[in-house]
């Protein structure tokens, strides 16, 4: 955790240092995830800097898929056309899953004795944006792909001699392709 | 025509990354392998070994100045506790599969798996096995392929941890692992007051053994075993009650035995100790419950969680003072309680550690003393001193002052 906050900062420190003008940038989306485990829904804010084609920033959100967790991470994007009201995207995300709550994760009846941690969470995307009006405003499409990690240790009680107490672990390694659709200003 | 290409290349990788949505789920768990022993090398060994760390205490039993607490599945601590203030841990009864202990005179009974021994405790430091009345309880079992083997008993086992990737087939994608064993726990017993005992033996809550003049009594998930010791060497077992479902705990009081289990309290007349009869229920949510009675009142904590049934944590004031018909007096409100015990009008819950109450008034008790961090199990209060079954330790407090707890001593577990 410490990591990512001195990462980010530091990815901050410099995209300030770079002398050029830097403005406050937020980019919100709600999203379209697809995997395995089906379709669920994805909401990001990610709020930063932007300066000439480039914008950083720190990003959260809420993540429905199979297991709901909120990611964490840091964010940066590179237009592709400098200054252009339109213009494709590349995007990258790294940071750390959450779930949502640490306990009785799939609520299973009999197995209340349960603990969710949290794990690794990126992805990378490539998107269009429609700037809309004279200010910074844009729509944004994005389509890309997201991985989040997340595990669970289960205890198991009764289960073997009472002496025995195995507690279980299971690690969700979760991997869905994204469409979003976004706002930034 | 940038754009289009952009566009293009975009859909193209999008889709082509259809084959990268393989989720992927581990399963770590561990196997475990059961170390055998003969029968005969076994009682050879049980004993007074060489005191051994406490690692998983289970239920407790107190006999004048030692406390017998429970290693789970491998034997029994003997802890010389003349000085409340610095328990001695001086030996090591070792019987395999032991969860249980009762105490009447200079014999101890315990469970090794299926069977019950009889332990000749007149000298702690020597003990020596008297006898074995093998296939006691019946409902001890093992499954998950581990079934009985004729005069071998598991007395350890290995483990290896293990990693496997799960199939996304699997509509579930969690299972259980490793052995599963479905376990008959019998815990300790307290002589009845009418047998006028020299020196009193106490249980504690979670007790699924006790002892009643010359008989005692053992509950597994259905069973009630009476068991004849009218001669203490030689246990008799007798016919076997159907008691129910899901039975836990046993406590007994005056002539009438008190079973808890997950859907309620059960009461049994022991006026004929070979036959008990029951006299009366008083059902409750889904919840493991250990009770403890006094004149008028039962009382239980009921807890949510692991098997016992997503219901409620709460403790239950029962006036039993009709036993064909108890009723609920009042019921309060607990975070995760297990073992309790009282002490005249002092009642004590395990739990979010251990709490101390005025029960003057059962319809109204007062919280006097709090003590938090530790994870408790089971308590015993008797003649001032508290002793307290901890995850990590056994602890002992004085409550001289009905207002607070103070810590004598802690035992602690290996590291």
């Amino acid at each position: 955790m410490k990591l990512f906050f001195i990462t980010a900062f530091v990815l901050l420190s410099i995209c300030m240092s770079a002398q050029k003008k830097v403005n406050f940038s937020s980019q919100n989306y709600i999203g379209l995830l697809e995997g395995e485990r089906g379709s669920s829904l994805q909401l990001q804010t990610i709020n930063g800097a932007r300066f000439d084609s480039w914008f950083i920033g720190l990003g959260t959100g809420i993540d429905w898929y199979y297991l709901r967790s909120i990611p964490l991470f840091a964010s940066v994007n590179r237009d592709f056309f400098k200054k252009a009201k339109r213009s494709f995207y590349l995007s990258a995300n790294a940071g750390l899953n959450f779930p949502w709550q640490t306990d009785n994760y799939h609520n299973e009846w009999g197995y209340s004795d349960t603990k969710a941690y949290s794990g690794l969470y990126w992805s990378a995307g490539l998107g269009y944006k429609i700037g809309i009006g004279k200010m910074d405003d844009a729509l944004l499409i994005q389509l890309g792909y997201d991985y989040k990690h997340l595990s669970e240790k289960v205890n198991y009680p009764f289960m073997v001699f009472e002496s025995q107490n195995p507690n279980d672990k299971f690690d969700y390694h979760l991997r869905r392709l994204s469409a979003r659709i976004g706002w930034s200003f | 025509m940038k754009k289009l290409s952009f566009a293009v290349l975009g859909c193209l990788l999008f889709f082509s990354f259809q084959s990268c949505l393989k989720d992927k789920l581990t399963h770590t768990y561990t196997i475990y392998t059961p170390i055998y022993q003969t029968k005969e090398a076994v009682q050879l060994n049980i004993k007074s070994n060489p005191a051994e760390e406490i690692e998983s205490p289970g239920n407790l039993f107190v006999y004048g100045n030692y406390i017998f607490l429970n290693e789970m599945d491998k034997g029994v601590h003997i802890i010389d506790n003349t000085d409340p203030a610095k328990p001695v841990d001086k030996a090591f009864i070792d019987i395999p599969g032991n969860l249980d202990i009762a105490v009447k005179g200079n014999i101890l009974y315990a469970d090794m798996y299926q069977d019950l021994v009889a332990v000749d405790i007149s000298d702690p430091l020597h003990t020596k096995l008297v006898k074995t009345v093998p296939n006691v309880f019946g409902e001890r079992y093992y499954a998950n392929g581990f079934a009985p083997i004729n005069n071998m008993v598991i007395v350890g086992w290995t483990k290896k941890d293990t990693t496997v990737v799960l199939e996304h087939s699997q509509s579930n994608w969690r299972y259980p692992s490793g052995v599963w064993v479905d376990v008959v726990a019998f815990q300790s017993a307290v002589p009845n007051a009418a047998a006028a005992a020299p020196i009193p033996g106490i249980s504690g809550s979670m007790a699924r053994f006790t002892i009643v003049n010359d008989y005692l009594y053992a509950v597994d998930h259905h069973t009630l075993h009476p068991i004849s010791i009218a001669d203490p060497v030689e246990p008799v077992v007798g016919n076997l009650i159907s008691a129910g479902f899901d039975i836990e705990t046993i406590y007994p009081f005056k002539n009438k035995l008190f079973l808890g289990s997950m859907g309620g309290l059960y009461i049994y007349d022991i006026s004929q100790p070979d036959a008990p009869v029951k006299e009366g229920d008083f059902i409750h949510a889904r919840a493991c419950d250990p009770v403890i009675v006094d004149d008028k009142y039962a009382y239980v904590t009921l807890r949510e969680g692991t098997n016992c049934g997503p219901t409620t944590n709460e403790l239950e004031v029962v006036d039993v003072q009709d036993l064909s018909a108890p009723s609920l007096l009042k019921a309060y409100p607990m975070t995760k309680p297990q073992g309790l015990t009282k002490d005249n009008a002092l009642l004590f819950v395990c739990d979010d550690g251990i709490k101390m109450f005025d029960a003057t008034d059962p319809a109204n008790i007062v919280l006097k003393d709090h003590v938090t961090g530790l994870e408790t199990r089971d308590a015993i209060a008797w003649n001032k001193n508290l002793i307290v079954v901890a995850s990590n330790g056994l602890y002992q407090y004085d409550y001289t002052s009905s207002d607070k707890l103070t810590l004598r001593s802690k035992l602690s577990l290996k590291q």
